[in-house]
């Protein structure tokens, strides 16, 4: 046998030819009762359709969650959840939540050192010692 | 001008075609339960079987969701999980709900073949192995068939099937049911303490199969085994892994796509989601003797034989001594590599060589199946190659 | 306990316990009273301050000079008051012995006149006072405590003295409106004498679709004449302030002087309203159903909620609602406030929008094990084992 074939994945690019929005499905829960739910109750009425027509691509959730503030719970295709407590915001803040929400990929917060990350090689190369002008001392 | 070995190529190339009618012939072979021939009255009592199990299954009053394997059809409009998978994949509107809901009942949840995936699967794996293979074999036409199958087990292998069910954020059913929502993937598991590593039923074509101490060679997988170069599994009854279930989710995605909205949408999705992954196809490879490979290779291509020589060396004597070798054939470099050792760094040079040949890919690649689409440039006949080489 | 206090304490009982009665040790080392010697171990045992020793040890002498605790009590400037005014200080705090039922007398007798000059007071007297110190139950009650109620303090319940109430602010609204006065200023008077009564009751109103223009009828033109000369006078007392004459005059023509002490009988003496045209006036206008529920309400002492008045839209319920035919239930006013879940299922947007999903319920892992499946197995197991039935 000459040659021999290593089995191995590809790797996924989001982006580089289909897109795929990492927030999968958003949860959104209020009370009928507390005051803190106000502007959720707002924002459900009023402005939920219009971000859902905005972003079919995410499952929403409406449902009850009595005696508690009020939630926005978004889970991510990595398997991650976050939820913000959207209690006593006003229905345009709570607008806000949802979009950050909806941008986030689900990974925890890290800090960027680098502009750029990527799995190609760089284009330049790596430098050799071996190669080039030789030095003589 | 080169000699064409018109057999060896043939398979290579066509091997694709040939395969399609294979595996269908595999797929109802087995489905049937060896049955020699596919009669309209077998298929009618295989369905007959197919409702006794079903109605012996349930236990449950025939109205209500639980008496049925699967969701029923009308849920597919009522599930949100469902639409937004929809169009997170940005799937044409041409391809119905009820269509994508089909493609994630397995069939090992329901075994009704006109509510399962199956068929649609058997279309999307024909198509993903059509497309696959021919452009790596247009890409790089002189690739050796092993690295050709490790390739396209990279691009559509079930394991990289799976993980894309994970990326398109496709959760999975833990039982499959009548009331489990649609947007869910549904199988049967399989049972735990089952012993996986169990040497699965094997069935192919081949002659002489029972005799196991005799070699296979690697172009009769061509013919004999799937595009993986493994021998084709037999269909596991008592349940199946998650992978696969994926892996038969995504297949038939892609098919239901070909049927709903034809042939250029489902390039553009094979495109989008499968070529555009990465895949170093340079790692692929895994030489034993190198250095007599690419002797091999300058003998059958006439070029003069490879020398080995050092282009330079640092530390002969120390504990980290490096030395960057060269393989040259007459005046031609072939390759360059560095190593601890001289023998190192001369097979270094030599897999350079050898994976500068082999990864050789002509400019503005056009693959056969562009020809189908109206209007197409004439066809320029592509690079052709001998293959790799024997030793 | 250190070792040398534990050895003083051998030495005490020899000098001066042997006369007391038994005491557990415990209790004889609280009550023995400490050695003078061995205060001296104890640390922070002596009278003077930690700062003032290390002070003592800094400047060499036993007084050192500069403040005895630079860091800590009072502060320059509160010494440098201490010292200016040395004999205020133990009168104020005599003060509140002498009894403060003086101060209040002597506060009470001042007039507080806003003077031209800022002068800061020194001392509270001739200040205002603001509110009191206490035992208010011995003041006498001044002009703002008094209360008097806008509504009449009996509540009309017969409907005939309804319809007569209704009636009579129908047409005093009608003349007010004819005479282009304020509406709402007839509840200026809460009753008129009797002639004038007499006068509005034989007033008839000929409403043309709800209309209230025009839709006076006067017995007679004496009638008129009078009515107008009465009501022209109600609204002028209520607004001109700059004419005072013209107000103390129109005091003596004023028809209203309510007497307290006099019986309102006046509806007791009418059985019935002359005609019926005044239950077909309108309330739509927000400003005349204003001025009319005002008065009704004042004439009739009933109470009309918010909701109520929102809802009303003619005289006609007007008088359903406080003869009790109309109520907060079947105006549908005391609803509970309605739930949004249904609201949202029933929403057509928001069902045309095949991603979205609305539960009226809250959700529970019941309900995901049923969306995944799981919840027929984990049934079927319990029933197995006998645990559900």
């Amino acid at each position: 046998m000459p040659v021999q074939g290593i089995r191995t994945v590809t790797a996924a690019r989001n982006g580089v030819g289909a897109f795929i929005l990492q927030c999968k499905r958003l949860d959104f829960h209020y009370c009928d009762w507390a005051g803190s739910s106000r502007g959720m109750v707002s924002f459900l009425k009023n402005s939920l359709a219009s971000f859902a027509k905005a972003n079919p691509q995410i499952e929403i959730r409406v449902s009850p969650r009595p005696h508690k503030h009020p939630v926005i719970k978004g889970h991510y295709i990595n398997g991650r959840e976050k939820a913000v407590c959207v209690r006593n915001l006003e229905p345009e803040q709570i607008v806000q939540k949802a979009n950050l929400l909806k941008e986030a990929s689900g990974e925890k917060n890290k800090r960027t050192k680098k502009p750029v990350t990527s799995i190609n090689d760089s284009v330049r190369g790596i430098w050799s010692p071996f190669h080039g002008d030789t030095k003589t001392v | 001008m080169k000699r064409l070995q018109l057999q060896r190529w043939s398979s290579s190339v066509l091997s694709p075609r040939a395969r399609t009618g294979g595996r269908l012939q595999q797929h109802l072979y087995y489905n049937l339960r060896r049955q020699s021939t596919v009669t309209p009255a077998a298929q009618a009592e295989n369905e007959q079987l197919i409702d006794q199990q079903s109605s012996l299954l349930t236990t449950q009053t025939p109205g209500s969701p639980y008496s049925l394997p699967s969701p029923p059809v009308e849920a597919a409009r009522e599930s949100a999980k469902l639409a937004a998978l929809h169009a997170r994949l940005y799937l044409p509107t041409r391809l119905p709900l009820e269509t994508l809901a089909r493609c994630l009942v397995d069939s090992s949840a329901d075994p009704n073949a006109k509510f399962n995936n199956e068929s649609l699967s058997i279309l999307g794996h024909d198509l993903l192995s059509h497309y696959t293979s021919e452009h790596l074999i247009c890409t790089y036409p002189r690739l050796p068939l092993t690295v050709i199958f490790a390739a396209m087990y990279a691009y559509v292998g079930p394991k990289t099937l799976a993980a894309m069910t994970r990326e398109w954020g496709v959760e999975l059913a833990a039982v499959p049911g009548g009331e489990v929502d649609p947007g869910l993937l549904q199988f049967k598991r399989v049972v735990p303490g089952t012993d996986v590593n169990e040497e699965p039923a094997v069935a192919t074509e081949r002659p002489n199969e029972h005799r196991t101490s005799w070699r296979k060679s690697m172009t009769s997988r061509v013919v004999y085994d799937n595009e993986f170069g493994d021998p084709t599994e037999v269909k596991n009854i008592k349940g199946v892994p998650a992978e696969h279930a994926s892996a038969r989710f995504i297949r038939a995605v892609m098919g239901a796509i070909y049927l709903h909205a034809g042939r250029p949408a489902a390039k553009r999705f094979f495109e989008q989601h499968f070529l555009s992954r990465h895949l170093n196809i340079s790692e692929l490879f895994n030489f034993s003797q190198p250095a007599r490979d690419l002797a091999r290779l300058c003998a059958r291509e006439n070029f003069e034989p490879p020398v080995a020589k050092i282009i330079s060396e640092t530390g002969r004597k120390s504990r980290h001594p490096v030395f960057v070798v060269g393989i040259f054939s007459g005046q031609d470099k072939l390759g360059e590599g560095a190593g601890a050792s001289l023998l190192e760094a001369r097979s270094r040079a030599a897999v350079a060589a050898l994976k500068g040949w082999y990864l050789y890919s002509p400019l503005n690649v056009r693959v056969p199946s562009a020809m189908e689409e109206e209007g197409a440039a004439p066809w320029k006949p592509v690079h052709v190659d001998l293959g790799e080489v024997i030793v | 306990m250190r070792s040398s206090l534990r050895l003083l304490n051998l030495e005490a009982p020899t000098l001066q316990g042997s006369k007391t009665l038994y005491v557990c040790s415990v209790c004889r080392q609280e009550t023995r009273p400490r050695p003078a010697l061995a205060r001296q171990f104890l640390r922070n045992s002596s009278t003077t301050p930690i700062t003032e020793r290390v002070r003592r040890k800094i400047w060499g002498t036993d007084s050192p000079p500069g403040l005895e605790d630079p860091y800590g009590g009072q502060s320059v400037l509160e010494k440098k008051f201490k010292k200016d005014q040395p004999e205020q200080r133990p009168q104020r705090t005599q003060e509140p012995d002498d009894g403060w039922r003086n101060i209040d007398e002597a506060s009470a007798g001042v007039e507080t006149a806003p003077s031209g000059e800022y002068e800061p007071a020194t001392t509270w007297e001739g200040l205002a006072r603001v509110g009191h110190l206490g035992r208010w139950t011995d003041f006498p009650a001044s002009e703002v405590d008094e209360y008097t109620s806008f509504k009449s303090k009996k509540r009309l319940t017969k409907p005939n003295h309804h319809a007569l109430a209704a009636h009579q602010a129908a047409v005093e609204i009608c003349l007010m409106q004819s005479l282009n006065k304020p509406l709402a200023s007839v509840c200026d008077v809460v009753e008129h004498q009797e002639p004038i009564f007499d006068l509005l009751w034989k007033c008839r109103i000929k409403p043309a679709d709800g209309q209230w223009n025009g839709a006076l009828v006067y017995p007679d033109e004496k009638a008129e004449q009078v009515l107008a000369y009465v009501f022209e006078q109600i609204g002028s007392q209520a607004q001109t302030e700059s004419a005072a004459e013209d107000a103390a005059e129109a005091d003596e023509a004023e028809p209203e002087t309510v007497d307290p002490e006099a019986p309102r009988s006046l509806f007791f003496n009418k059985a019935h309203v002359r005609d019926k045209g005044y239950l077909r006036l309108s309330l739509a206008d927000p400003a005349t159903k204003f001025a009319f529920l005002k008065r009704f309400s004042q004439l009739t002492g009933h109470y009309f909620p918010d909701p109520v008045i929102n809802s009303i839209s003619s005289v006609r319920e007007a008088i359903q609602y406080v003869g009790g035919e109309l109520s907060l239930k079947s105006l549908k006013l005391d609803a509970k406030p309605q739930k949004l879940g249904p609201q949202l299922t029933a929403s057509k947007t928001l069902q045309d929008l095949p991603n979205v999903k609305v539960f009226e319920k809250r959700q529970k892992r019941v309900d995901r094990d049923e969306e995944l499946g799981r919840k027929k197995v984990i049934e079927a197991a319990l029933r197995e084992r006998g645990l559900i039935q």
